[in-house]
């Protein structure tokens, strides 16, 4: 290989060193012409003939020369590509050869390398699979969420409002249905006869749990019921059967349902013989018409089956009750904003003509829906791939300085092959050659981790990342493993690749001393000073979320989960077609629970803290004007006897509701504190009277008899909100059709098997078809919190990583510095400076860099922190504690890693250190 | 290198095949070449420099062959040609294809008068 290489680059060299490619042909030309010549000469043609016949023979030599030129300097291009690829296979050889030999540095660079690059990689494929990845829809781009804009904030559409603004879109949406073959959703927009200029597809949809009769055990599922054209605005194929037509839903048609993948493959043991089937609904038949692909959860609210939404006369003509989420699908060419100005013009003329029921409505709001799906879960992922990526940062930085001090090693090996011919740029390509193939197996490496870690983490990741489970490593992650350790591979070998180069072989071999200089000591500084800022960066980041989470676990709640069980439980319309039977089971359900032993209080409410959340409605204090900014939106609960106890919902003032609280009754409420103070501020709110939730100026007004604590209902990340609650013995009428009938048990006691297994006996008495799904409070806060924790404990772990390794690269750095200037301190010491002032020097020296990082890494964390803003709870995101705990950790082991060094370098014979270099 | 070539791939491929033979003998500069191309046939097949020039620097670029400056006869810097072990390969196959070549068209011009007249004229 050697051999053949010596020959291409000879053959090379006489190219480029002789005279240019054109000379040299006409050099060769030029002897051709004149051999020419003296052959025809000896022939006996006198010597201008036979020039001119020489000439002759030539032809057009402009010509010629010109096409030969052409292919010399394709040769030489040629001899240039295999002479490189040739060295390129020496040096890779050469490398793995070095690399082999050096076994314990190679060891610690490429674990130190691969776990960086593996928890990148790793990360980046779920920000791939989860943010990056084209959304499961037919336009993704175009495809909305749409919201009523009540006082700046999103609300659910009301019928009335919906019907209105979509017009034709709603009731006769698309002709065809989906069928099962061909996806309509290329011609749905011209087959709806739409009546806004902005939208295709405009369809409502409202979450209904229903219990599901199939086998042996009644179930609770989650429905979705969707006015036409919805399944045209994600035009998505089912995978079995059809969806449900725009046409046949405006007729009317109510009894269809399409399933769910889930549902169908969980329930239904995936009977591909399904469509066509009767199933039960709350004891109403259904006929399945479809099945949906796997991946079908277009807005994230795992809903497991849709039936036809159809809005009766009444409810179109309701404006004022809020329930119905909207998706749309935007014409080409229109942006959410041009689609947003024009419906909120029509939402304003609908708050005209509407003025009571329309109160405070300001427009609409269009959100992408994809944006809206994934949230805040892109910003928390991609703080975590910068976390991960300052990790990188500083295994690069330990391996560049693992770099140097093996390149001080190899001066004398380098110093010999620059005195053979090896130039000082084909050193340095050596080296980055080395490095290369070093990083490139990292990244082997860590892709093989990175396989490990991204199953760990969808594993352990809480709930509530959409599309987690789609993350994969594939090709696109692949490539993006190979650059990232391409560019660790130059970042971590290019500084000492160009250092080793520079030094000139005489100096070297005559055993000239490496490390004395000022450039040095520059370097040093860098690598010190750049590790410690960015592992400040990172334990700033990891400190903040730390002492949100301690402020978020000495949050009062407002209520005491512990103990307490809680099941949804609703009663199908055909069973208890009135009211009263509704109040009724459920007065006998408590009524048992209250019986059973082990259980300490039992009750039921429309809403419980952590587990449902119920609705809230407008309250106004009496002797206020009905004006929008008067309204105070309050969340509602509608409660049996007993709630606030069983929870431990702490009564403030006055008193809670007992027996005399019945219908025909003075009409009375709770409030919470925050409700009060919102309300009447500091002024004492017993016996006030506010209106609210009923038409009839009657029942409207409600006496405040009791105040309770205020609760973070969503845990304690949540913020306090205002909340009433109102006896479900004075509930109106249509009170029960709010709740569609269903109520959540709420249960304490000491035994959470026995509370669940009191909570199913004592539905089952009443009703054996009804499901129980059990939840007990602890676990739902875990839940609530989970996400947190999990980010907090994601960025702990990468802060103390950053922190361990930057620690051993700066004891590294220091280490070897020293070591290089062993000679200098055995001659400082020999003219008499005492140990404790050597010491003293080193580490003054070394706390300038360490200094120097602090301060950097300080100002870095403080812009850096900015994005975590959203993730803290009680504390800033430039907290002085946080930074200045985090700084004197750094900055004290920093110097125990610079003084351990310097305390060693003293510790030598100057004699030995003057004479053995 | 398919079986099958146009006219004009074929006796481009018989020039390279001629060049190769005759560097297989050891180098020499172009001058060479086209003289050992005159002597071997008779002075019946002379390579017009034209074409020479540029088939020598297109085997070149090929890697067939490889130059490098010596000494011409004059004493002059020449450029002399060796084959290079591609262009040995290269010539048994090119051999082989001309070979493939006359066996398919001889039984068909060879039997004939005319051909054969000219061929004993020649002779």
């Amino acid at each position: 290989m050697t051999g053949q290489e010596n020959r291409l680059r000879r053959l090379l060299r006489s190219r480029i060193l002789g005279p240019s490619i054109a000379r040299q042909v006409e050099e060769e030309l030029d002897l051709h012409l004149e051999l020419l010549v003296r052959e025809l000469a000896a022939g006996g043609l006198d010597e201008s003939a036979a020039r001119r016949e020489a000439a002759a023979r030539l032809g057009d030599r402009r010509a010629l020369a010109a096409t030969c030129g052409r292919q010399a300097r394709g040769t030489e291009r040629r001899l240039r590509g295999s002479i490189l690829a040739d060295e390129l296979r020496q040096d890779v050889a050469y490398a793995l050869r070095q690399l082999v030999r050096a076994r314990s540095f190679t060891a610690m660079a490429l674990l130190t390398l691969a776990a960086g690059l593996g928890a990148t990689t790793a990360l980046w494929s779920v920000v791939e699979g989860v943010v990056l990845r084209r959304f499961p829809f037919a336009h993704p781009d175009r495809t909305v969420l749409v919201a009523e804009n009540w006082r700046g904030g999103d609300s659910d559409f009301s019928a009335g409002n919906f019907v209105d603004l979509a017009g034709g879109t709603a009731s006769s949406a698309s002709t065809a249905s989906t069928a099962g073959t061909a996806s309509t959703a290329g011609t749905a927009g011209t087959a709806s006869s739409a009546s806004t200029r902005s939208f295709s597809q405009l369809a409502a949809m409202q979450f209904s749990p229903l219990n599901l009769a199939w086998g042996p055990d009644p179930a609770r599922v989650l429905a979705a019921r969707v006015t036409g054209g919805f399944f045209e605005v994600f035009g998505v194929r089912p995978l079995l059967g059809r969806t449900l037509g725009g046409a046949e839903i405006a007729a009317g048609e109510e009894s269809i349902a399409v399933l769910s993948h889930a549902l169908w493959a969980e329930r239904m043991g995936a009977d591909r013989a399904i469509v066509g089937k009767t199933i039960r609904l709350s004891n109403r038949p259904y006929r399945v018409v479809g099945v949906m692909p796997e991946r079908f959860d277009p807005t994230a609210s795992h809903e497991e089956l849709w039936i036809p939404l159809v809005f009766t006369p009444a409810q179109r003509a309701q404006h004022d009750d809020h329930y119905l989420d909207v998706v749309g699908l935007l014409r080409p060419g229109i942006s959410a904003q041009a689609a947003q100005a024009e419906l909120s013009l029509g939402m304003r003329r609908l708050a005209a003509r509407f003025p009571q029921d329309n109160a405070g409505r300001q427009g609409v709001h269009v959100a992408s829906l994809p944006a809206a799906i994934l949230g805040d879960v892109p910003r928390r992922l991609y703080i975590l791939l910068g976390a991960v990526g300052l990790v990188v940062l500083i295994a690069c930085a330990n391996v560049a300085s693992l770099l140097l001090a093996r390149g001080a090693l190899r001066q004398k090996e380098l110093a010999v092959r620059a005195a053979i011919g090896a130039g000082g740029r084909r050193l340095v390509r050596q080296m980055l050659t080395e490095t290369t193939v070093l990083g490139l197996a990292a990244g082997a490496l860590g892709t093989g981790l990175a396989l490990a870690l991204v199953k760990l983490f969808v594993r352990l990741a809480p709930p509530g990342i959409p599309r987690l489970g789609e993350t994969r490593i594939d090709s696109g992650v692949l490539l993006f493993a190979f650059l990232l350790s391409l560019a660790a591979s130059l970042l971590c070998g290019l500084v000492p690749a160009l250092r080793s180069a520079r030094q000139s072989p005489q100096t070297l071999l005559r055993g000239g001393m490496p490390g004395e200089g000022p450039s040095r000591d520059r370097l040093r500084h860098v690598l010190v000073a750049g590790e410690v800022a960015l592992a400040l960066t990172l334990l700033a980041g990891a400190g903040l979320l730390i002492r949100s989470a301690l402020h978020l676990e000495r949050l009062p709640l407002g209520f005491d989960p512990a103990g307490v069980l809680t099941a949804r439980v609703g009663l199908p319309e055909s069973g208890y077609p009135q009211p009263r039977a509704v109040e009724e089971a459920f007065e006998q359900i408590v009524a048992r629970l209250g019986q059973r032993p082990g259980i300490r209080a039992a009750s039921a409410g429309s809403g419980v803290p952590l587990a449902d959340h119920g609705g809230s409605n407008g309250l106004l204090p009496e002797g206020r004007a009905f004006s929008p900014e008067n309204l105070i939106d309050a969340t509602f609960h509608l409660v049996m006897p007993g709630f606030l106890e069983t929870l431990r919902i702490p009564l403030l003032s006055g008193r809670t509701f007992d027996a005399a609280d019945r219908a025909g009754g003075d009409r009375v409420m709770v409030v919470s504190r925050a409700l009060a103070r919102r309300a009447w501020g500091d002024a004492d709110p017993i016996g006030k009277r506010i209106a609210c939730c009923e038409d009839a100026a009657a029942s409207r007004l409600k006496t405040v008899i009791g105040v309770v604590g205020d609760v973070r209902t969503s845990g304690p990340a949540s913020a306090v909100r205002p909340e009433f609650y109102l006896p479900m013995a004075q509930a109106p009428q249509e009170g029960w059709k709010w709740l569609q009938r269903t109520l959540n048990l709420v249960v304490r006691g000491d035994s959470p098997t026995a509370l669940a297994a009191a909570l199913r006996g004592a539905v089952h008495e009443i009703d054996p078809t009804l499901p129980v799904p059990v939840v007990a409070l602890a676990d739902a806060l875990r839940r609530s919190l989970a996400e947190q924790r999990f980010h907090t404990a994601l960025l702990l772990g990468l802060g103390l990583l950053g922190f361990l390794l930057a620690t051993v690269g700066i004891y590294g750095v220091i280490a070897y510095f020293a070591s290089q200037r062993t000679r200098e301190i055995g001659i400082r010491m020999a003219l008499g400076a005492s140990r404790a002032r050597i010491v003293r020097h080193l580490a003054i020296e070394g706390c300038l860099p360490l200094a120097a990082g602090l301060l950097l890494g300080t100002a870095a964390a403080l812009a850096a922190t900015r994005w975590l803003e959203g993730s803290l709870y009680g504390v800033t995101a430039t907290d002085p504690l946080t930074f200045a705990a985090v700084a004197a950790m750094l900055g004290g082991t920093g110097w125990l890693a610079i003084l351990l060094p310097a305390l060693r370098a003293t510790r030598i014979d100057p004699k030995q250190a003057i004479q053995g270099g | 290198m398919s079986k099958t070539k146009s006219t004009s791939d074929r006796l481009r491929g018989t020039l390279d095949a001629l060049i190769l033979t005759a560097l297989s003998g050891g180098p020499l500069h172009g001058y060479g070449i086209s003289r050992w191309l005159a002597g071997r046939s008779g002075k019946a097949l002379r390579v017009e420099e034209g074409t020479l020039y540029p088939a020598l620097y297109r085997l070149e670029r090929l890697g067939w062959i490889e130059a490098e400056w010596g000494t011409s006869e004059l004493g002059r810097r020449a450029r002399f040609y060796r084959l290079t072990s591609a262009g040995e390969r290269q010539l048994a196959v090119e051999v082989r294809s001309f070979a493939d070549f006359v066996a398919a068209v001889s039984p068909i011009l060879l039997p004939r008068p005319a051909v054969l007249a000219a061929v004993r004229e020649r002779a």
